[in-house]
């Protein structure tokens, strides 16, 4: 693409020549919504670490350390993951991605400061911990899903409410189970679904530059 | 008769015109990948960024990652508005063509 038209060039365009450019517009437009990020496998991620860390907690050895191993090596492992995905991305960032990982950034910083406050008052594991957890989670999902008009995520955020409301007219064992029931829907399950719609998109993407 | 509107001489041009649409829905963009999108040279496309930074329709950040040296653009307010006024101004000179 060459600037072949010259500045003063504006005096007496054809409508050929402002079609061409509305065309323009809308093609540029369209080029930069595209996006090659992929979410999917991070949901998935953080599901399996929720898994292996409440049953490791409840029936492995060395119990104490359930929590901590699991959270660390996840987080070093998605790191490590975004870092990589970064590097290899086209080097834009759409208005929509940055405002949905600042949402993510500042929601990690507080589960975190939660936890690591939990942990030192040993109130870790209790209901009103698995409840409160619950929550966060819900409205970060129902946050993105706003952000993102996507319905699917929305629903994966009310499993999370739900089971923060069930949390809290139950003992610890029952909220456990809903807390790995909603892991379950919420995290595998809508981050295998994301995954698959992340591949659609590629593919729809390659056949429109083919 | 009412008059008709002018076109923006800035905007108008087709490089700057492609790339100002494709910042439109960008937090940002690397002259490298704006190079890429709209095929390019680096000479070409970097006098029509300079034209466009001039009349404060993008802004620069220029930065250093992973040791190589990066430019970043993004659209600014001014440049969100002057691309409406002009996108207005051509669907007032189509009229019935649209």
């Amino acid at each position: 693409m060459t600037d072949s038209h010259s500045d003063s060039q504006t005096s007496s365009p054809d409508s050929a020549q402002l079609l061409d450019r509305l065309n323009l517009i809308e093609q540029m437009v369209a080029e930069g919504r595209q996006t090659t990020e992929r979410h999917g496998w991070i949901f998935i991620a953080w599901g399996l670490c929720y898994i292996v860390a409440t049953l490791w907690a409840s029936v492995g050895p060395y119990r104490a350390w359930a929590w901590w191993v699991c959270l660390g090596v996840t987080i070093a492992f998605v790191t490590a993951g975004q870092i990589r995905q970064r590097r290899k991305s086209a080097g834009a960032v759409s208005t929509k991605s940055h405002t949905l990982g600042s949402v993510w950034t500042v929601f990690s910083v507080a589960i975190m400061l939660y936890v690591f406050a939990a942990a030192i008052s040993n109130h870790i594991g209790g209901v009103m911990f698995l409840s409160t957890i619950c929550f966060f989670l819900g409205t970060v999902n129902v946050t993105s899903a706003a952000i993102y008009r996507w319905p699917m995520q929305s629903i994966a955020g009310l499993i999370w409410w739900a089971a923060g409301c069930y949390a809290q007219f139950t003992d610890v064992n029952g909220a456990g189970i809903a807390f790995l029931i909603a892991t379950f829907f919420s995290q595998i399950i809508f981050g295998i679904y994301m995954m698959v719609m992340e591949r659609r998109r590629e593919q729809q993407q390659r056949l429109q530059h083919a | 008769m009412p008059e008709l509107p002018e076109l923006d001489p800035i905007i108008h041009g087709k490089l700057r015109l492609a790339v100002l649409s494709l910042l439109l829905p960008l937090e940002e963009a690397e002259f490298t990948w704006l190079r890429e999108k709209t095929g390019s040279t680096d000479g070409n496309l970097g006098a029509q960024m300079q034209k466009l930074e001039e009349a404060g329709y993008v802004s620069v950040e220029k930065r250093f990652s992973a040791r190589k040296p990066q430019t970043a653009y993004r659209i600014t307010v001014k440049g969100r508005d002057a691309l409406q006024n002009y996108i207005a101004a051509m669907r007032a000179l189509l009229g019935g063509a649209l």
